[in-house]
């Protein structure tokens, strides 16, 4: 199982500020506590959120499409505001940004932004004072 | 009745769904099996360049700096024979609006949209362009959807695109992320046809008229600083547009005599439909993947007709390592003081290569930067690479290989571009086009078509033929 014994325990918080009042809905949301880290696992009408859905089984792949790709899914994920009340991994509705009304299993609650400028990188770090070491000369000479 | 919405039903709809998404009849430009007319094509449906100016000046589009990277230029000439190494300049399009070139593109499609009456756009696209259709489309008022490859099948996302993706809805974009695979196209059909909006397709006559400004702008900006034109211009190849928008511009301007020269970072070897080899990568576009399979069959794209043609205009064709992008991007930075990039930097690499071979008088132009962000950065995209397994190194750039190694030179001396066979590229598209085409004998003005299409003459054509 996903959570295995990490899971502690399931704690209801209430009322919630920015998190649960998206769309204007004042709202209570489930949490799971999974080692340090909260995951929302229950989201309430209004709140932002991602659906995930599964456009075409690896069977109605396009003809094209190499062997390692044809024997996978094509999936789709999309963010909207929540139309039902819904758990993770359970089917709902959601209204785009476009305000389509689309629907898919809750995949993400409030979900973040995880990407970052990542980890220093020596090689690339050690570009810099080289190219500079070989224009100390022409610079002194100017 | 309900639709067909299954994929080949959908498909089958294809060129109904176009039609009425794009508003151009495409048949009317039509001249025989193969050939059409494409300066007619441009000069019917796209905008003249006077008004295109005016248009992208209503959202605060183009006319971005030309920089002189006199820091670049000074290390490419102490590693250059005596007498060698061109003084480089750069075309800052990260201060467009969107923060890229694309904005150019956008502004004309978006404006197009709104004139029709459209109530929305849609793009399907991974890069760039993507934000800047939501930017010109908040501007504008119109709705703007997005269509990305992200993930592969373990929900691993590609940084770069994520924050491309990011940056959509900042503008207030609905962004679609798919995982890998070709069907991207077949979502982005349906979504046109429920929605009923503008495809702003990256291949459409207003978005490659859009870039003719970007080429116009620096044989203006050239010639005031320098009292010429520029002798080379690079241009980062991908799809082809960025480099026949470009030329077409250099050309109105009358810089008949200008190099064109495209570069694009080496995936040889990389599936760029393949689940495995997608997080392999680490730049999603202005590679090889696109480079040369839009070269050489252009007419693979969202509209019956790919109004960017890169072989009418292309004089010499590069490419450069991931690790040498990196490399600059990183002496951008340093010895510039531009933080750019990293893909918009694929000329840049090539440029620091043929700049050694050009004399000191001559001047060299990098056509473009694009704008650094989270997951959009050197940094970033190596922290991913080494992530996948993709070993990260410094030595020689001729061991780089993708998917396996990426190599930071050593030294700057080691950055070299290496010349793709244009006689190749271009026997290519005609054996391509020869493969689509059902007539057995061709006409003299089919001939004619495909020696305007590669820039060659009509000989090399019959050469071509007969060599088949």
């Amino acid at each position: 199982m996903f959570f295995g014994w990490h899971i502690i325990c399931i704690i209801l918080f209430g009322p919630l500020g920015n998190a649960s009042e998206a769309g204007g809905v004042f709202t209570q949301s489930c949490f799971l506590l999974i080692g340090e880290h909260e995951v929302m696992t229950v989201s309430n009408k209004g709140q932002w959120v991602e659906v995930h859905d599964i456009i075409l089984e690896p069977g109605q792949r396009a003809p094209q499409v190499p062997e390692d790709t044809a024997k996978v899914p094509l999936e789709m994920r999309a963010k909207g505001f929540l139309l039902d009340e819904g758990e993770i991994g359970e089917t709902v509705r959601i209204e785009t940004l476009t305000g389509r009304i689309i629907s898919g299993k809750l995949s993400r609650i409030n979900p973040e932004y995880g990407h970052s400028f990542g980890k220093p990188v020596k090689e690339l770090l050690e570009v810099g004072p080289k190219v500079r070491d070989l224009l100390e000369e022409v610079w002194e000479h100017e | 009745m309900s639709r067909d919405n299954s994929y080949i039903g959908v498909m089958a709809r294809k060129n109904e769904i176009m039609k009425r998404a794009v508003g151009i009849d495409y048949d009317a430009y039509c001249l025989g099996e193969l050939s059409f007319d494409y300066e007619r094509m441009m000069e019917e449906t796209g905008y003249a360049l006077d008004e295109i100016r005016r248009i992208q000046a209503g959202t605060g589009v183009g006319n971005t700096p030309l920089i002189e990277l006199k820091n670049i230029t000074r290390l490419v000439r102490k590693v250059s024979a005596p007498g060698y190494g061109a003084k480089i300049y750069v075309k800052d399009e990260a201060c467009n609006p969107s923060g890229s070139f694309k904005a150019r593109r956008a502004a004309v499609s978006v404006y197009h949209a709104e004139k029709m009456g459209y109530k929305g756009v849609i793009a399907a696209t991974s890069g760039n362009y993507g934000a800047a259709v939501a930017s010109q489309a908040a501007m504008r008022g119109l709705k703007c959807i997005v269509v990305q490859e992200v993930y592969d099948s373990t929900g691993k996302g590609q940084p770069e695109i994520i924050e491309k993706g990011r940056k959509c809805e900042a503008y207030g974009a609905e962004v679609i992320q798919l995982t890998v695979g070709p069907e991207l196209f077949y979502v982005f059909l349906m979504l046109l046809e429920e929605t009923g909006y503008f495809n702003a397709s990256l291949y459409t006559p207003y978005a490659i008229a859009g870039i003719e400004t970007l080429g116009y702008e620096i044989a203006r900006q050239v010639r005031q600083r320098e009292g010429k034109d520029p002798d080379a211009v690079i241009i980062t190849h991908a799809g082809g547009g960025n480099l026949t928008g470009t030329a077409r511009g250099l050309i109105k301007a009358g810089c008949g005599s200008t190099r064109i020269i495209g570069a694009s970072v080496n995936l040889q070897g990389l599936h760029m439909a393949s689940d495995r080899d997608f997080n392999r990568k680490s730049f999603t576009t202005g590679h090889t993947g696109f480079g040369v399979p839009f070269a050489t069959w252009p007419d693979r794209t969202d509209v019956p007709r790919n109004a960017a043609r890169p072989l009418r205009y292309m004089d010499r064709y590069v490419t450069v390592t991931q690790g040498e992008v990196f490399f600059m991007t990183e002496v951008l930075a340093r010895l510039e003081g531009l933080e750019r990039g990293p893909a918009g930097n694929t000329s840049l690499a090539a440029a620091f290569s043929v700049a050694r071979e050009m004399k000191e008088d001559e001047v060299l132009v990098v056509q473009e930067t694009e704008y650094t962000g989270a997951g959009k950065h050197p940094t970033a995209q190596l922290s991913f690479a080494a992530e996948q397994g993709v070993e990260i190194m410094t030595g020689d750039p001729s061991e780089d290989l993708p998917g396996t190694r990426i190599v930071i030179p050593e030294h700057p001396g080691q950055i070299r571009a290496r010349d793709m066979d244009m006689d190749k590229l271009r026997k290519s598209y005609i054996i391509n086009c020869l493969e689509h085409c059902r007539a057995f004998e061709l006409t003299e003005r089919e001939m004619e078509f495909l020696a305007e299409e590669t820039k060659t003459s009509v000989e090399f054509v019959r050469q071509c033929l007969n060599n088949r």
